[in-house]
């Protein structure tokens, strides 16, 4: 009822013929109540102190949550207490005194009851009245605020990104080969790492950018554009003399984006690492090359030194004979025969021996040597077999000297297969040479994964090693009981060094006089 | 036998010692043939191949080589792969004779032809049994004998 008698004040009689009035009466009044905008009609009273409100519309009610029946009569002031401060109240005043509409920008309404964002139109009618229509804006404030705040959300992650990071379109030649491409937009990250302001970089092409960009940088992003894969790769731009590692993405047909991070300072240490690494293999070969010819050129003199002592063996025995025939003096036969029988022989026997001794040397570090330089071929090694083998080469002497072998499963591991059957046959071959003799020797090999490793053990109850000679039983040519047993003081060498090439290990627990425990580790299978 | 008392011994050793020792004991087994020394790899190039100054080796004569590895000059790997690349003296046997028993350069020397590999081995005994071989082997081998130009 409110409505119609709004639209009856709202719209002039005087403009409709009578016969027409009340029908259209009826169609402004529905059609005020029901149009979209918020629709409210003020009565002024006492000389415009006050406005009173005379009609209210559907929309009006529904963005100011209350119904037109409770307001219809009272005062604007008594039912939206805040419209001073908000602008409205003087607004209404100004049309109604002055006849010109006021267009009231958008602004915030709150009173405690309701709140929201309104546009008002105020303009006054001819009866007097004075009409406001207006738009409750609060939703597409809310929307709006809330893609601005996640616009700059987003703006500024992608401006403090750690990395840089760049959009761009691709450039096609006539073959529909992509050939160069577009910056679309950069981070300031960007900026940072390539060290090119965004405005020489926004709208131009790489290739203006970067004039002698290298082809692999384009092909990559050319293959990630056609294939839409993305890709990960590391590589070099000599124009900036620095490495970037990229993560590339086509988002949108033709279109890529770039994700990059300056790698210089990791790559360049990268690199010194892998040149020193060079230097240190080449070293290393210099110095296995410098060994090797080495102890060759060395056995050369030794093959004369002990071919001539020989000789000269054979020079003195025929002397020797010469002199039996001869008469001398008793005096001087007796000097004679003390040069001949001990001095000279003793002189002889110390070169040999010498020589010897020099020669086992040499061989030694030729053999070891040789060990550093041979091509090596990791596969699985079945221990099983190889153990049941070694044990078979040793069931002679085992059986000759009443040694009891045994061995437990083994498990796998990965080496190669003559390697490693040098490394137990020295084992074995140890624990054999220092047994006990005063109890039946007994050697055990077994095996276990232990934290991804094969882990072997070769035990033995011989004579054992007391723990300040531990250490050194690994050392080139050192022999702990040199007169006692034979060899050339390089089976614990050799299998070090065996199992250093084979990303093994070897260590011992033993005690004196009871007996030793060699374990190796290499990788498992 | 006879036959092959017409062929030379060359021996090519830098070593005055070893080849000493090597001309005495195959004196001592009895070889009592010719037998020539070179003091490197290039003096018995040129003498093979009829180059510089020096002696230059007959026609239509037989010539058994004992080649020594480590020499100056040109080393005994690199002689024995040019004599084997002649077409005319690589009918000749050589002998490589050397202080490494190094398995790669065995092969290696097989690999280019070698007739034989002696490591000349510290052990007196040895080395004097391994000349006796020598001798045995210079005794009953068949050496063809080289063409001339």
């Amino acid at each position: 009822m409110s409505g119609l008698t709004a639209a009856c004040s709202l719209f002039s009689p005087a403009r409709a013929h009578a016969s027409e009035k009340k029908n259209d009466n009826g169609n402004f009044t529905a059609l005020f109540n029901n149009m979209k905008c918020c629709g409210v009609i003020y009565e002024p009273i006492d000389g415009g102190e006050d406005f009173i409100i005379k009609a209210f519309n559907f929309a009006a009610e529904k963005a100011e949550k209350i119904k037109s029946c409770e307001i219809i009569g009272k005062s604007i002031l008594e039912v939206f207490p805040a419209v001073r401060e908000f602008g409205i109240f003087e607004a209404l005043q100004k049309v109604w005194r002055t006849g010109e509409p006021v267009n009231l920008p958008v602004s915030f309404y709150t009173d405690g009851r309701v709140c929201g964002w309104r546009e008002n139109y105020i303009f006054r009618l001819e009866t007097g009245e004075v009409a406001a229509i207006y738009e409750d804006l609060t939703e597409i404030r809310k929307k709006e605020e809330l893609i601005q705040e996640s616009d700059e959300k987003y703006k500024f992650i992608f401006e403090n990104m750690l990395n840089g990071f760049a959009y761009h379109r691709a450039i096609y030649d006539e073959n529909g080969n992509m050939t160069d491409y577009r910056y679309l937009e950069a981070n300031k990250m960007f900026e940072n790492i390539t060290g090119i302001k965004s405005e020489n970089l926004i709208g131009r092409t790489v290739r203006e950018v970067i004039p002698g960009i290298e082809e692999y940088w384009i092909k990559e992003y050319a293959e990630v554009v056609k294939t839409g894969k993305p890709k990960i790769f590391e590589n070099y731009v000599a124009a900036l003399d620095k490495y970037f590692e990229v993560s590339v993405y086509s988002p949108v047909k033709d279109h890529f984006a770039v994700v990059c991070s300056d790698v210089t300072a990791q790559k360049k240490i990268l690199l010194n690492l892998q040149n020193l690494n060079e230097q240190v293999v080449e070293k290393n070969r210099e110095l296995e090359q410098m060994i090797y010819i080495a102890s060759h050129d060395l056995r050369s003199p030794l093959i004369n030194i002990q071919g001539f002592s020989r000789e000269l063996i054979k020079s003195f025995a025929a002397l020797k004979n010469l002199l039996a025939e001869t008469c001398l003096a008793d005096d001087l036969k007796k000097k004679v025969d003390c040069s001949i029988n001990e001095d000279i022989p003793e002189s002889i026997d110390y070169i040999n021996r010498s020589a010897a001794k020099m020669d086992s040397l040499l061989t030694g570090i030729l053999r070891v040597s040789r060990l550093g330089r041979a091509p090596l071929k990791f596969e699985n090694v079945d221990m099983d077999g190889i153990i049941s083998e070694i044990f078979n080469s040793f069931e002679f002497s085992a059986k000759k000297n009443g040694i009891t072998i045994q061995k437990c499963q083994l498990p796998c591991c990965i080496g190669d297969v003559q390697q490693i059957i040098q490394v137990f046959t020295n084992l074995i071959d140890n624990a054999i040479k220092y047994r006990d003799s005063s109890r039946p020797c007994l050697i055990k090999v077994s095996g276990e994964i232990r934290d991804g490793e094969a882990v072997y053990c070769v035990e033995d109850n011989g004579v054992g090693i007391a723990p300040q000679h531990q250490k050194k039983i690994f050392e080139l040519f050192h022999r702990l009981n040199p007169g006692t047993t034979s060899g050339d003081g390089l089976g614990l060498a050799i299998v070090q060094k065996i199992l250093l090439r084979n990303n093994g290990k070897v260590w011992v627990e033993s005690e004196a006089e009871k007996g030793s425990r060699f374990f190796v580790s290499l990788p498992a299978h | 036998m006879d036959a092959n008392k017409e062929i030379s011994v060359l021996i090519a050793e830098d070593d005055e010692g070893h080849a000493a020792l090597i001309v005495r004991n195959l004196k001592r087994a009895g070889i009592s043939n010719d037998i020539i020394r070179f003091r490197d790899g290039q003096e018995i190039l040129d003498f093979l191949f009829r180059n510089g100054n020096a002696v230059h080796r007959k026609n239509n004569h037989a010539y058994l080589l004992l080649l020594d590895i480590r020499m100056p000059k040109v080393d005994g790997v690199e002689v024995l792969t040019k004599i084997k690349a002649d077409e005319v003296l690589c009918k000749m046997p050589v002998i490589m004779l050397t202080t490494t028993d190094d398995p790669k350069e065995i092969v290696r020397c097989h690999e280019i032809g070698c007739n034989n590999y002696i490591t000349k081995p510290i052990d007196y005994d040895q080395f004097i049994d391994c000349i006796n071989k020598l001798g045995l082997f210079i005794k009953i081998v068949k050496v063809p004998q080289i063409d001339g130009e």
